[in-house]
């Protein structure tokens, strides 16, 4: 809302001009992003730190990851010490998997990372699944028609909006992170960063809509500015909806509000708030689990 | 509650009685009072009232009384104010006298151009520091960004105060944030002084008569705030004849109309201002344009009425106004977009003299700061509303003893009503709302006394005490946590409406004292503690209208903050010439900021996402003033810096404030070539303001994060910038309609100074070809402008 009235402002008298700043010197992090699902081993992958104007490339990003480094995950007493893994479909080409430990419903992980450099820990557990009501979808056409301006195109009864509706516990504190792709897409999208809490709507019964994310990362998408997040018509659609834990939320809420630009160029930027908690160097990041269910929805 | 007021109000006898001692065993006295008006009877405050045989003399209250109790003699008593000719007459003072002068205005062309309506060397001469009166005839013809009149940009030109970036009313003074200066219109307080995101001032220069800033050794009268006082009146309106004035510029047109109700006894004014670039812009939007509707407007009113019931009793009652409204319609997807807000202020006073000497002011006051949004769409519905209401009464008394004294006390009670965000969301049938408290309440209570006192001739002493107390009472949640991430709640307590819950209260003591080296120099010293019981919770520190104003509580304890200062004030070449040096130093307790990774946003509980720390702000102003002659003006320079420091934030290691300026100058100057032609011209330059800036990035899931680095990390270029102006008055002026001419050029060699810098990616990763750049934006280039001003 308030870039809105900024952009609104400043378009009509400003001029802008590409500066150089001289930015203060970058301190050295690990970064974590892990997970572990029901049913699944854990997942970890481990990258550092860019110097902020060098140019982002796949071979730059390749080079920043973590490898060699000692990864347990920890439950009940078990120790899991996770395995290098390479996955050329994935951006993270490299990663570390657990083979012991299967996440389940209610449990807390900790998780331990040991480099030359750092040594890291963090802990996250798998809430209590939070299942959805219904799945529908209603027609861009069903949209423009109700606005009363315009004739629908063709198109329009072509795209599609996904809806879900949702009942919330009566207790608060359920925080939720929902992918989904479709047809042949190998990557889950969680573009538009679909988290949710409640905040707002405890213990109350919710309808919204789920967004079409373009596949990530390796793939161009083609999608235009005008199709973005919508489904077509004869989609087979895959949703995952995962509650998740507080500071897992809080994760991504804060990284959703950094990178989508808060707004307002005066303002402090977001810091993205972590898990981790380094014992030697500097560390970043998420280690999180998630109570996954999945659904699958045909538009037909 | 009140047992620490008990003996406050002790001690505040014995200051009183120490007041009267000098009276006691003195020959005869008789006192001289009345009031000092101009001839179409709007109030002189600070006026001037000099005798000049005792070279001592006072200045005029807020409603222009004035009060000299002499021994028995004949006097010549001097009486002037800055734009009018000075009056001079004679008294044989051997029994009391009521006596008002009525001075005349001066014409524009022929005043002495200066800030501050003074006594040629009352610079020198008095206790005060830090402190300016603004006649709002200077004010208006000094250049004004597209021709808009504003005090708060005049203001800004004045050593130690900094403005929050280009064309911004918002101001900071000596490090102070933008919360912490009290100010004041007709006495109520003004919450958000701004219009169009900073770029206005809600005060129209028409409806306004005296403005004072003291930045510096608050006296005791003044509380509520710890950094700077902006005290405005309204003018009362001519009490003579009916006159109407406005002008046509290029943002807004003002209209002001005044006049007599009953001659002499009662008079009027009502002011409005309007922008109308929608008005006119909306004829030529073809009704079928997608944003068909979308506008943004603001406006003022003013309104005063005053009486006199008798000589000794008067009563006066204003009001102000005024909205910005900015509509946004999108037809296509049915999208609407509201967003209002304003103030709204209205004060009832009621002046009464007791005696020649003792002076009272009763007033009511009610101010109101409102901010709402409101979005929607198909079946969905957000609205969000926040704001902070008072409602005020206080009593003021004015006591002159004798000439030595100036002696005053009063006591205020404010009932303070907060509403944070309270926001309603519908989708479908769904309604969603914030759980928790949707309005936060406190009382304050203030008690003070203070004494103007000429020790001797070289020494004088302002020296005040005020007590404040502070009670909050329910309804209110008090939430703690064992993290910072608000995840395990450790205690939480629940106050129904009307409970007591916290109480605060303190001694504010402020002291102010002169030495007069010669009689053209002296020494000045100032200590002042001040507390404050409301935070800004504000995320940009521009001024925005969504920043929120909360109250202190349980867990937001009020601020603090003390300020020394010291200075050395010389007048040169006759008074020609005024020059000062000043330096301070201010500690700040209780400041609020938001935690790192909060977002801002739907809180139910804003408090929770608050850190409290430090602040301490020193530096050195210096300040030349040339006061008379046909080229007059200033020259003033800050060397400066504002630190902060939270336990919460980067570890504990202080950073600079948003607005630390280590060098801030301003050049202001005005030529008066001929009766039809006036020339003026200001200069400033600004260190850049600090911002954040990341140090690193990193990838999660393909996604690029920021990583953001120390607060306020890096600067802005420089700012400096050159204005000019010229306002020709025709040579034939009607018999009645008197008109002028104002051009202005804003940004004369078109400096393109930042306004923000942003970050912006270009390419994409999936292209392999992700770069990121700095951008600079800057707003305002060369501006030339064009206003009429008319009378009649």
């Amino acid at each position: 809302m308030r870039i809105l009235l900024f952009v609104l402002v400043v378009l009509s008298i400003s001029c802008e001009r590409v500066i150089e700043l001289d930015l203060p010197e970058q301190r050295e992090y690990v970064v974590v992003h892990g997970h572990i699902e029901p049913d699944s081993f854990a997942y970890v992958s481990l990258s550092r730190n860019s110097p902020y104007f060098n140019p982002v490339d796949l071979q730059t990003v390749a080079s920043l990851l973590v490898q060699g480094a000692l990864v347990t995950v920890e439950e009940g007493g078990t120790i899991d010490t996770l395995r290098p893994d390479f996955n050329f479909q994935h951006f993270t080409l490299f990663n570390y998997r657990g083979t012991k430990i299967k996440g389940e419903v209610g449990k807390r992980y900790k998780l331990r990372i040991e480099t030359s450099e750092v040594i890291l820990e963090a802990e996250t557990s798998i809430p209590a699944l939070l299942p959805l009501d219904s799945l529908w979808h209603r027609t861009r056409a069903d949209f423009v028609r109700e606005a009363g301006q315009f004739q629908p195109t063709r198109r329009d009864s072509e795209l599609v909006s996904l809806y879900f509706r949702y009942s919330d516990p009566p207790v608060a504190g359920n925080y939720v992170r929902a992918f989904s792709r479709r047809n042949t897409e190998l990557q889950w999208s969680s573009d538009f960063n679909p988290i949710y809490s409640d905040d707002l709507v405890n213990g109350q019964s919710v309808d919204f809509i789920l967004r079409r994310g373009k596949e990530a990362y390796l793939f161009a998408d083609s999608t235009t500015f005008e199709e973005f997040g919508y489904f077509e018509v004869g989609d087979t659609i895959e949703v995952k909806w995962c509650s998740i834990d507080r500071p897992h939320y809080l994760f991504w809420l804060t990284l959703g509000a950094a990178t989508g630009g808060s707004g307002n160029p005066f303002a402090t930027p977001t810091v993205v708030s972590t898990n981790i908690r380094a014992l030697k160097g500097r560390g970043l990041g998420i280690w999180g689990g998630y109570g996954t269910l999945r659904y699958q929805y045909i538009v037909r | 509650m009140f047992v620490p007021a008990r003996s406050f109000l002790v001690t505040l006898f014995v200051l009183l009685f120490c007041c009267f001692l000098p009276q006691l065993g003195f020959a005869q006295k008789f006192t001289l009072s009345g009031y000092v008006r101009s001839e179409s009877g709007e109030s002189l405050i600070a006026a001037n009232v000099l005798v000049k045989e005792l070279k001592r003399g006072g200045i005029t209250n807020e409603y222009g009384f004035y009060s000299l109790t002499l021994d028995k003699g004949v006097y010549q008593i001097v009486v002037s104010y800055l734009g009018f000719e000075t009056a001079v007459i004679e008294i044989r003072l051997d029994k009391n006298i009521q006596y008002n002068f009525k001075l005349k205005s001066a014409a524009l062309t022929k005043q002495e151009v200066v800030v501050e309506a003074a006594r040629a060397d009352q610079n020198t001469r008095d206790a005060s520091m830090g402190r300016t009166d603004l006649n709002i005839e200077q004010v208006k013809s000094l250049p004004a960004l597209l021709g808009e009149v504003d005090i708060l940009k005049t203001i800004q030109l004045l050593p130690g105060v900094q403005t929050a970036g280009e064309g911004n009313t918002g101001f900071y003074v000596r490090g102070g944030g933008p919360d912490q200066n009290l100010i004041l219109l007709d006495e109520a307080v003004v919450y958000n002084a701004a219009h169009l995101f900073g770029f206005f001032s809600v005060f129209n220069a028409d409806a306004i008569n005296n403005t004072t800033l003291i930045k510096g050794g608050m006296p005791a009268e003044y509380g509520g705030r710890i950094s700077s006082v902006l005290n405005i009146s309204m003018r009362d309106g001519n009490n003579q004849q009916y006159k109407t004035e406005g002008g046509i510029g290029l943002i807004s047109s003002r209209f002001t109309t005044e006049g007599p109700i009953v001659k002499d006894k009662s008079s009027f004014i009502l002011s409005g201002r309007r922008t109308y670039a929608d008005v006119l812009a909306d004829p030529f939007i073809p009704a079928d344009a997608i944003a068909k509707g979308s506008k943004y407007y603001f406006y003022d009113l003013n309104a005063k009425v005053n009486y006199k019931f008798s000589d000794r009793d008067r009563v006066y009652a204003s009001a102000y106004f005024g909205r910005d409204v900015f509509l946004f319609r999108n037809r296509e997807s049915g999208l609407n977009f509201e967003i209002p807000w304003g103030n709204a202020t209205t004060t009832i006073r009621w002046n009464h003299l007791f005696s020649n000497k003792l002076f009272m002011n009763v007033s009511g006051i009610y101010s109101d700061f409102n901010f709402g949004t409101a979005v929607e769409q198909s079946t969905f519905r957000f609205a969000l509303n926040s704001g902070v209401r008072n409602a005020t009464a206080k009593v003021d008394f004015d006591y002159f003893p004798d000439i030595r004294h100036q002696v005053k006390w009063g006591a205020q009670y404010t009932y303070h009503m907060f509403t944070p965000s309270v926001v309603e969301a519908r989708s479908g049938n769904n309604v969603f709302s914030l759980p928790g408290v949707t309005d936060l309440n406190a009382h304050e209570l203030a008690i003070y006394a203070q004494d103007q006192w000429d020790v001797t001739d070289r020494i004088q002493v302002n020296a005040g005490l005020r007590y404040s107390n502070y009670t909050q009472t329910g309804p209110y949640i008090f939430e703690r946590f064992a993290d910072r991430d608000l995840i395990e709640k450790i205690e939480e307590r629940r106050f129904n409406r009307g409970d007591r819950i916290v109480n605060y209260g303190g001694l504010e003591p402020r002291l102010l004292v002169r030495y007069g080296i010669d009689s053209k120099s002296s020494v000045k010293f100032g200590a002042t503690r001040n507390m404050q019981y409301i935070h800004l919770a504000s995320s940009s520190g521009n001024a925005l209208p969504t920043d929120l104003w909360v109250p202190s509580t349980l867990k937001v304890k009020p601020q603090i903050g003390y300020q020394y200062s010291l200075g050395y004030f010389r007048n040169l070449k006759e008074n020609q010439y005024e020059t000062s040096v000043e330096v301070y130093y201010k500690k700040l307790f209780n400041q609020i900021d938001f935690r790192d990774g909060s977002v801002n946003g739907l809180n139910a509980n804003i408090e929770n996402d608050f850190v409290f720390g430090t602040g301490e702000a020193y530096g050195t102003e210096l300040f030349i003033k040339k006061r008379t002659g046909k080229l007059t003006g200033w020259i003033g320079y800050t060397l400066a810096w504002a630190w902060r420091q939270f336990p919460d934030i980067m570890d504990g290691r202080r950073f600079p404030y948003k607005f630390d300026r280590r060098h801030d100058m301003s050049i202001v100057t005005s030529y008066e070539a001929n009766e039809r032609w006036t020339f003026s011209g200001t200069f400033v330059f600004a260190t850049g303001n600090a911002f954040t800036v990341p140090e690193s990035r990193y990838f999660i899931e393909g996604r690029i994060i920021d990583q953001i680095g120390d607060r306020n990390n890096l600067r802005l270029a420089n700012y400096h910038r050159m204005d000019v102006a010229a306002v020709y008055k025709p040579r034939k002026q009607g018999k009645r309609l008197k008109n002028e001419w104002v051009f202005a050029i804003y940004n004369v060699y078109s400096r393109l100074n930042p306004y923000f810098v942003y970050l912006n990616n270009t390419g994409s990763l999936q292209q392999q070809s992700l770069q990121v750049e700095a951008r600079q934006v800057s707003l305002f280039p060369i501006i030339p402008s064009v206003t009429w001003n008319f009378k009649f």
